[in-house]
This record gives structure tokens, sequence and C-alpha cells, in this order.
């Protein structure tokens, strides 16, 4: 999981209008509409003639510092939230929107700090947990600090699927894979029932049953592809239960998609270098010495 | 002024040409290690670097890091911080301001390459003008040999695809190697200009007319004539108009050193 891929990961059901009515300056206009439908850019030029319409409403501020972070300024995104704050905007919300731009910008101190006080302003949401944990997680690589977070998260929104999973892979790798199992399984049913495009907790699952019973990983594997087909660690899995299975072609098809979506894997070229060799693909050479490129500028110490 | 001499300061000017190798992207930019990125330790401080970031002027830009600088002493942005203020002073020509911005900035980085590739061209070029010039000339060649070592050992943020970094380690390393071949010019060594001159151009993705011209320089100084016309034409044709002007008075005095041998 790239560094990136923290706000993307928003937990299910969010919203992110702040505590006021998201109206603002202008009473034909309703931003948190606009924001609704992802229309960042034109949230953005609203919010910034509000602002200067009226320069002491924070929450035009606001509404610029959210569109800014969703349109990948951080830069821009921290300034506004910090004159809001100037301003007296003080909110759950705002906090989580000013912690996650520092986050963008690997400020990463300043980030749980907000976090923590978008917890304290706002102790039944279970969002900063989420992305304290996924900190914890992605960056710090400590499963169990992050799993106290995924477990505070579970406690205030225990249907939270995106903890759930996060929770089975803290597990996973501290190597309860009970407690993994259990997670993902919890996971893949609300997403089933949410009719949700996530396919991370069918992944996991597809791991952790590759060695023992490999056509029920199988199931789960192709799921997490169909799910997310972008996303090039679903397609490594499907090759690993593929190769388990004794099926070279198809496990030689799907790691090469792996490549093609992330070329800068060096697990994903690895996994294609050994499916050459053992079909006797005179293509391993050349996939050794790619995955040998990729493992010294990429992976090195 | 010796013909030689004369070289030099071509040579000199067409450094000047050349402007800062690489776009500052300090601390923000993506990291192969954002767990190691340098932490602000409170909002203000943040807030005043932003600052820096966000100006355009350059001596606006020189002014905020003075003030950051004083307000945290022990702040962990302060290298890059040095870093803007190290392009600011290049932007203002105050090569002293530089020399200090850059030192600082290596302080806290020694292997910057954005410092050691801004700093190691602005010594080399102008050292010529200053009567520390031999300590200048070995400090820009340190530096460009820290960067061409740095560039064989950095660990690339996956955001960077392979052929993208390739791209730009190439241009780092074409920027090293003109550097180096300008030290060995200024030193009066011309076969390992010539060398280090002509491995920039083999290594730049899309070699400049300042290449071409440093190396036609550098040729004419060993008095190989033919190949010196060749690569000033070369320049003459590529531009900017700065070097074309350049190349194509170079090439009047190279024709008139038929008549009148130097």
């Amino acid at each position: 999981m790239c560094v990136a891929a923290l706000p993307a990961q928003s937990p299910p059901g969010r919203s992110v209008s702040p505590d006021s009515s998201g109206i603002v300056a202008n009473p034909h206009v309703d931003i948190s509409e606009l924001a609704r439908s992802n229309r960042w850019k034109e949230v953005a030029a609203l919010a910034d003639r509000n602002h200067r319409q009226k320069p002491e409403d924070p929450t035009a501020l606001y509404w610029l510092g959210i569109s800014r972070l969703k349109l990948h300024e951080p830069v821009g995104s921290v300034q506004a939230f910090r004159a809001a704050e100037k301003l007296g905007l003080n909110t759950a919300l705002s906090h989580e929107g000013l912690g996650l731009g520092y986050y963008d910008l690997n400020q990463f101190f300043l980030f749980e700090e907000q976090m923590k006080k978008a917890a304290a302003l706002d102790p039944r949401d279970s969002t900063p947990y989420f992305y304290l944990g996924l900190y914890r997680w992605t960056i710090r690589s400590d499963a169990a600090g992050a799993l106290e977070f995924f477990d505070k998260a579970l406690q205030l929104h225990p249907d939270d699927w995106k903890s759930l999973y996060q929770a089975g892979n803290c597990f996973e790798h501290l190597g309860k894979l009970d407690e993994a199992r259990d997670r993902y399984a919890k996971a893949i049913t609300l997403v089933e029932k949410n009719r949700d495009a996530f396919g991370w907790p069918y992944q996991g699952m597809a791991r952790l049953l590759l060695d023992e019973k490999p056509e029920a990983a199988l199931e789960f594997a192709k799921k997490a592809v169909s799910l997310q087909p972008d996303e090039y660690s679903n397609h490594v899995i499907l090759a690993k239960v593929y190769e388990r299975l004794g099926n070279l072609p198809d496990a030689i098809r799907e790691a090469e998609s792996a490549t093609t979506r992330n070329p800068n894997d060096s697990t994903s070229r690895y996994a294609l270098y050994k499916l050459y060799r053992q079909a006797g693909d005179p293509r391993a050479a050349q996939a050794l010495k790619e995955f040998q490129e990729v493992k010294m500028l990429y992976d090195r110490d | 002024m010796t013909a030689t001499s004369h070289l030099r300061v071509a040579l000199v000017f067409c450094l000047a040409v050349v402007g800062i190798p690489a776009s500052l992207e300090a601390q923000f930019g993506p990291l192969a290690s954002p767990g190691q990125a340098a932490q602000a330790r409170s909002q203000e401080e943040l807030d005043s670097y932003l600052e820096i970031v966000g100006a355009t002027d350059a001596r606006a830009i020189v002014q905020r890091v003075k003030v950051f600088v004083s307000e945290f002493p022990k702040s962990e942005l302060s290298g890059a911080a040095y870093q803007y203020q190290l392009q600011a002073f290049e932007r203002l020509n105050d090569f002293d301001g530089m020399l200090a911005a850059g030192e600082k900035a290596l302080a806290a980085d020694p292997d910057s390459l954005n410092t050691l590739l801004a700093l190691a061209p602005a010594v080399a070029n102008r050292a010529a003008a200053r009567p520390d010039r031999v300590q200048l000339l070995s400090q820009a060649e340190s530096y460009a040999l820290r960067a061409l070592d740095g560039v064989d050992k950095i660990r690339v943020p996956r955001e960077l695809s392979i052929e993208k970094w390739n791209l730009r380690k190439h241009e780092m390393q074409s920027e090293a190697h003109g550097v180096l071949g300008v030290v060995a010019f200024q030193r009066g060594q011309s076969p390992q200009a010539i060398r280090e001159l002509e491995m920039a151009i083999s290594l730049a993705p899309r070699p400049k007319g300042v290449q071409f011209l440093r190396l036609g320089l550098a040729l004419a100084a060993a008095g190989k004539k033919d190949d010196a016309e060749q690569n000033l034409r070369h320049a003459a044709a590529l531009g900017p108009d700065s070097v074309h002007n350049v190349a194509l008075d170079q090439l009047k005095k190279l024709n008139e050193g038929q008549r009148t041998p130097w």
C-alpha cells in the first residue's frame, strides 16, 4: 500500500460536511451538494469566491481545505485549514481534514496530533482511529500498535469493513491466523451486504487458504480480482493460487498482469521469473534481470 | 588575454546560461522512505516553512528562510529550507550567499543531490574570477563526484518509473560530468576536459547547445580545430540566442586563428 493510499481509504459512509449547514455565502449554491457529487474543482472555485466575499467565515476556508485535499494540493489544503483554525473553526472534521493534509506532506507528527484532536472532539467517530491505525501500519510497520487503533475504531463502528480488513491484516502479520480469518470473514460478509467494490479481505482470505485449501483460495482470489482488477497485488495472489494448483499458464498470465499494473514491485517480478523458469520459458532470463533491477532501485536498504 | 584564458571566460559564460539543474522538491515530493521524512514539531513551524515553499520572489525566500531558521533553529526542515535559499541566491546571482546556504543545506543533508548539483556548476562557473579559484575548483569537483556517487546509491521512490528515473539519472550524471569537464578545462587539463564533456553530451537525454559549446571550446583549446568547429556549429544551431551568439563569436575567432596562430 502506498503512502497516498491513506486519504483514499476513507472508511465507509463518511460525509465531509462540517458541522455547519454547508451553505456558504452564496445562498443559491449548496457547496456540500457539489462535494457530494465529487465536483472538487467547482467546490474549490466556489469556496475561494466565498472566502473573498466573507474573509471572516471559517466555513469557506474549510471547504477550500477539503477541496484542495481532494485535488491533491496538500500545501494549499493545509494553509486553508490553518487559516480556518485561526478564525476559530474547531470541529472534528476540520482537524481530520487538516490531519490528512499533513499526512500528504509527510508530516506525521502533526497528522497524529490532529487525529487525536478530532477523536477528542467527537468521541463517537471511528474515523480518526482508522486513520491512525493505517498510519501505524503502512508507515511505521507497527502491526501491534495499528491493531489497537483498528480495535478502537471497531468498538465505535463494528460494521466498518475497512477497519475489519485492516485488523485482519495486522493479525495475519502477527501470526494470529485464526483471528485474521475471523476479521476477513466478517469484512467479506459486510462487503457483500453493502455491495462495495472492496477486494482486500478476499485477497487476505485467499492468502490464508493458499497452502491448505488452494481450491477455496482460488474463489477468493478470483473475487478479489473481479472487485478490484486494477490492484496488482490481487493478481499476484491469484497467480500464486494457480501455481499451487499446478496451472502454470494461468499463473503466468496473472503474474504478467501484476507486473503490467505495477512494474516497480519486485515481489510480482520475482513471481513472474519463478513461473517462467518452472515453465521452461526462455523469458525467465529477462524477467530475472528486470526483477534484479527493480529490487536494486526500489528496495535498497 | 591569451587564447586559452579567453576560452575560459567563454566557458564560464556557458555555465552561466545552463541554469539550475533540477526544480527543488525538497521534502514534499514522493519519498522512498516517508517514515524518515523530516518532521515539523509544531504547526507554527510548518506554517513558517510553507511560507518559504509558497514564495516566488527570490528576496522574499531568502528573508523567510532567515526568519525560519532563527525561529526554529533545531528544525528538521532546515536543510530543505536552505535548499530553497540556495536556489533563491542563485536567482539573485549572489554567489557568496549561495555558497553559505549550500554549505548549510549540506550540513543538514550531506547526500542531497539537489544541493550538490546546484552548487557544483555554480562554483565551477564562478571560480575563474575569484582569488580562491584553486580551492573553489576543488570544491566543485568534490560536489560533482559526490553527486555521481550518490546517483548510483539512491533509493528511488516507487512513484517514479524506471524509465523516468533513468532519464533523470542520466540528466544528473550529464550535469556532474559537465562540471568535471569545466573544472578540468579551468585547470588546463584539456584531454580530461574533452572526455568529461563528451561524456556529459552522451548521457544527456537531449543534449543542449551549451554542452556542444563547452566541448567546442575545449577542443579548440586542445588545437583540434575541425572537431571544435563542428561542435561550435552544432551549438549555434541548437541555441538559445545567448549560446548561438557565443558559438558564432568563437567560430570567428577560431577562423581568425588560422591566419594568426594562438
